[in-house]
C-alpha cells in the first residue's frame, strides 16, 4: 500500500517539477496583468503575420 | 477441372505477391525520398573532417552522448513509473495527467526551453538557477523526451494478463519478485523501444537546449549547436562532416538497443 502511494508521489512529483510547474509559471506570467496585455502581445501586426 | 482449380487458386496468390511487391516498393521509395536521399546528400557534402576532431568537437560529442545516455536511463525509470501510475493506479485527475504527458510533443521545442528558463533560469521564482549549466541541459532534454517511454510502456501494461501476477502472488511471490519475474520481462522490450526513441531525440535536440544551455564550448555545447556554429561560421562541409559522425554513432547505439530488444523478446518466449 505504501509502495503504491510512493510510486504515485514519485510519478506526479516528476511530472510536476518537469512539466506542470514551468508551463504553469509561464501561463501565470502571461496573464498576471490580465488578459489585455497578453492579447495585445499576440495581436501585433508582426505576430499576426507570423501566425498565419 | 483440376487445371481450372489451379488457375483460380493461383490468381489471388499472384495478386497478393503484386500487392506485397507494391507495398515494399512504395515503402522503400518513401524512405529513400524522405530519409536516405537527404542523408546521402549530407554525406556527399561532408568534407573538412577535421571539424569533428577538434578538441571543441570531441567535447561536444562526449557531452551529447553522455547526457543522452543519462536522459535515456532516467526516462526508463521515470517513464515506467508514470505509465504504471496511469494504468494500475486510480486517482483524481488521472485523465488530465494522461493528457499532460503529450504536452512536450505539442510545444515547439524553443518554447520548452523558454518555459524551463522562466522557472529554472537566472530570475527563477523558486531560487533554482540551472541556466548555462549541464543541469539545465539535462532538464531540457528530460522535458522533450518525457512521452517516449510512457507511451511505449502504457499499452503493454494495459494489455498485460493479470492472471499470471495473481498466480505468482498465490504461490507466495512478493510484489518485487512478481514485478521482476513476471511483469518486467513483458514490458522490457517496450521500455527499450522508448529508451531508443528518447536517446535518439536527445542526441538531435536543438531548440530546447539552445537557450538554457548557453552553448559554452567544452562545458554545455552539444553537437547540434556545434553544427549550427559551424554553419554560422561559413563551414558547411565541416558541419556536414560532424553531422555524419554523430549520425553514425547514434545509428550504432540504436542498432545495439534494437539488438538487445530482440534478444530480450526472444529469451522472454
Amino acid at each position: 500500500m505504501i509502495g503504491k502511494y510512493a510510486l504515485r508521489f514519485f510519478s506526479l512529483g516528476y511530472l510536476a517539477v518537469l512539466l506542470v510547474a514551468p508551463v504553469g509559471y509561464v501561463f501565470w506570467r502571461t496573464f498576471e496583468h490580465g488578459v489585455g496585455p497578453a492579447w495585445d502581445a499576440v495581436t501585433t501586426p508582426d505576430a499576426r503575420t507570423r501566425s498565419r | 477441372m483440376a487445371a481450372n482449380a489451379g488457375t483460380i487458386s493461383a490468381a489471388p496468390k499472384s495478386r497478393r505477391s503484386i500487392a506485397a511487391g507494391l507495398s515494399i516498393g512504395l515503402s522503400t521509395l518513401y524512405l529513400s525520398l524522405v530519409v536516405l536521399l537527404p542523408l546521402a546528400a549530407l554525406s556527399w557534402r561532408a568534407h573538412g573532417w577535421d571539424a569533428a576532431w577538434t578538441p571543441q568537437g570531441i567535447a561536444a560529442f562526449r557531452l551529447t552522448l553522455g547526457i543522452s545516455v543519462v536522459v535515456a536511463l532516467v526516462n526508463a525509470v521515470a517513464g515506467t513509473a508514470i505509465a504504471w501510475s496511469l494504468v494500475r493506479d486510480r486517482f483524481v485527475g488521472q485523465g488530465f495527467v494522461n493528457a499532460l504527458v503529450d504536452l512536450p510533443f505539442a510545444l515547439p521545442t524553443i518554447v520548452a526551453g523558454l518555459t524551463l528558463l522562466a522557472l529554472y533560469g537566472p530570475r527563477s521564482p523558486v531560487g533554482i538557477n540551472a541556466a548555462f549549466t549541464r543541469w539545465g541541459l539535462l532538464l531540457a532534454l528530460l522535458f522533450v523526451t518525457l512521452p517516449f517511454v510512457v507511451r511505449t510502456v502504457q499499452p503493454v501494461l494495459f494489455e498485460l494478463d493479470r492472471e499470471m501476477e495473481e498466480a505468482a502472488a498465490s504461490l507466495g511471490a512478493g510484489r518485487f519478485t512478481t514485478f521482476k519475474r513476471i511483469i518486467l520481462p513483458s514490458i522490457l522490450p517496450a521500455i527499450l523501444s522508448g529508451v531508443a526513441l528518447a536517446f535518439a531525440r536527445a542526441v538531435g535536440e536543438f531548440g530546447a537546449v539552445v537557450l538554457i544551455s548557453g552553448n559554452i564550448p567544452f562545458k554545455t555545447e552539444v553537437v547540434s549547436v556545434y553544427v549550427f556554429g559551424r554553419l554560422e561560421s561559413g563551414d558547411p562541409g565541416g558541419a556536414a562532416a560532424v553531422s555524419v559522425v554523430i549520425l553514425l554513432i547514434s545509428f550504432g547505439v540504436l542498432l545495439a538497443i534494437g539488438g538487445l530488444r530482440r534478444w530480450v523478446t526472444k529469451h522472454d518466449r
